[in-house]
């Protein structure tokens, strides 16, 4: 009985740990959308008259 | 007036002699045959003069073009400020910089511009900085790197830069930060390609009063080979290519973006000519690129980038854009 009731407890417990983690990663994921500094690609020379 | 015909010195002359506008030019340097040398190439317009750190400037001078070693240009700075006359140097050494910074206020009593950092970077890395902030709405962040030197005495800077503590702007904050292992790795325009780059300070504080909203501001540069390998190399290092990677990063609406701009070419010849042209706009020969205020500044805060990028472009250099596909 004291068995079943200390098992009980610690999956109660790893469930809460894994939801805040779900939390968290959605958290972060979604704040740092959209940010990512270009890493494949190649360099075009400018020319005039707006050298864009 | 030219004062310094080291390798970014000669190049700088040349481009002053190729500027319409600019009708003599006083060379000085304190190895005369070089000096005599540059005033061969440019022919009449062009007249050797002696100077040295404790005369004043000679009467007549529009503006300096300073070309000296980092560090020897504050006198030279000083006897400008103290003529009245404006002033554009090459200088990168990060402690001279921040030391002409700290002249501002006596560059404004006297209504005098002083362009500081106007070599590859700081300097053309300043321009195509202020070039992709025309793009963004606001500016986030700016990271500039550098490849190549310009000469010996570049080299020499160069290698003190790497020995110092580098700043970089943390936070809307101008920060020194520990020496610890900040070796990123930098794709250049070719064939320069891929460097290993660490930080730096010069020029960051340039960029922070010319971008005070960035919240971050750092500088890299590759550092220079070992003395140990330099039986293999060659004599001039100013003749070895060079390059500016910078990457500015603001947004567009609520959409935030990076803009990347770089150059390559031959490091000296680069440096040359944003030194010359600088110079060019503190005389007013080439109106259309800027006009600087009094004050000690950067190129960012004074040029119309695309006219100064139009300008360098006749003269050999040119800018790139990278286009890119970010991958997370």
């Amino acid at each position: 009985m004291l068995k079943g009731m200390r098992a009980s407890r610690a999956f109660r417990r790893s469930l809460i740990v894994v939801v805040v983690a779900a939390i968290a990663g959605a958290l972060v994921r979604v704040q740092g959308k959209g940010s990512v500094a270009p890493t494949i690609g190649g360099w075009r020379q400018l020319s005039g008259p707006n050298f864009r | 007036m030219l004062v310094g015909v080291g390798a970014l010195g000669a190049r700088a002359g040349r481009q002053l002699g190729a500027t319409p506008g600019v009708d003599r030019i006083l060379v000085a340097d304190r190895r005369a045959d070089r000096a005599e040398a540059l005033r061969k190439f440019l022919g009449a317009k062009a007249e050797t003069v002696e100077w040295s750190a404790r005369r004043p400037l000679p009467p007549g001078v529009d503006a300096v073009a300073c070309a000296l070693p980092a560090g020897d240009d504050v006198p030279l700075v000083i006897a400008a400020l103290e003529s009245g006359v404006p002033i554009a140097t090459s200088g990168d050494n990060q402690e001279s910089i921040a030391t002409l910074l700290r002249l501002n206020d006596e560059a404004l009593a006297s209504g005098v511009a002083v362009l500081a950092g106007c070599g590859l970077a700081p300097g053309l890395s300043d321009v195509l900085a202020a070039h992709a902030a025309t793009l963004l709405d606001s500016v986030d962040e700016i990271h500039v790197a550098r490849a190549g030197v310009a000469g010996p005495d570049s080299e020499a800077s160069m290698r003190r830069l790497h020995s110092e503590r580098p700043t970089e702007v943390i936070g809307g904050v101008m920060s020194e930060v520990r020496r610890r292992s900040t070796h990123e790795l930098i794709w250049f325009p070719e064939p320069v390609g891929d460097k290993e780059c660490e930080l730096i300070g010069a020029g960051v504080g340039l960029l922070h009063k010319s971008f005070p909203s960035a919240d971050r501001i750092t500088m890299r540069a590759v550092e220079p080979e070992s003395r140990s390998t330099g039986w293999f190399r060659r004599n001039d290092p100013g003749g070895n290519w060079g390059a500016t990677r910078v990457e500015v990063w603001g947004r567009i609406g609520i959409a935030r973006v990076p803009v990347i701009y770089g150059a390559v070419g031959r490091t000296a010849t680069m440096g040359g000519a944003v030194l010359g042209v600088a110079t060019a706009l503190l005389v007013g020969a080439v109106p259309e690129i800027g006009a600087a205020q009094p004050g000690v500044s950067g190129l960012a805060s004074c040029v119309v980038p695309e006219a100064f990028l139009a300008e360098l472009e006749r003269r050999g250099v040119s800018a790139a854009k990278f286009e890119g596909v970010p991958v997370a």
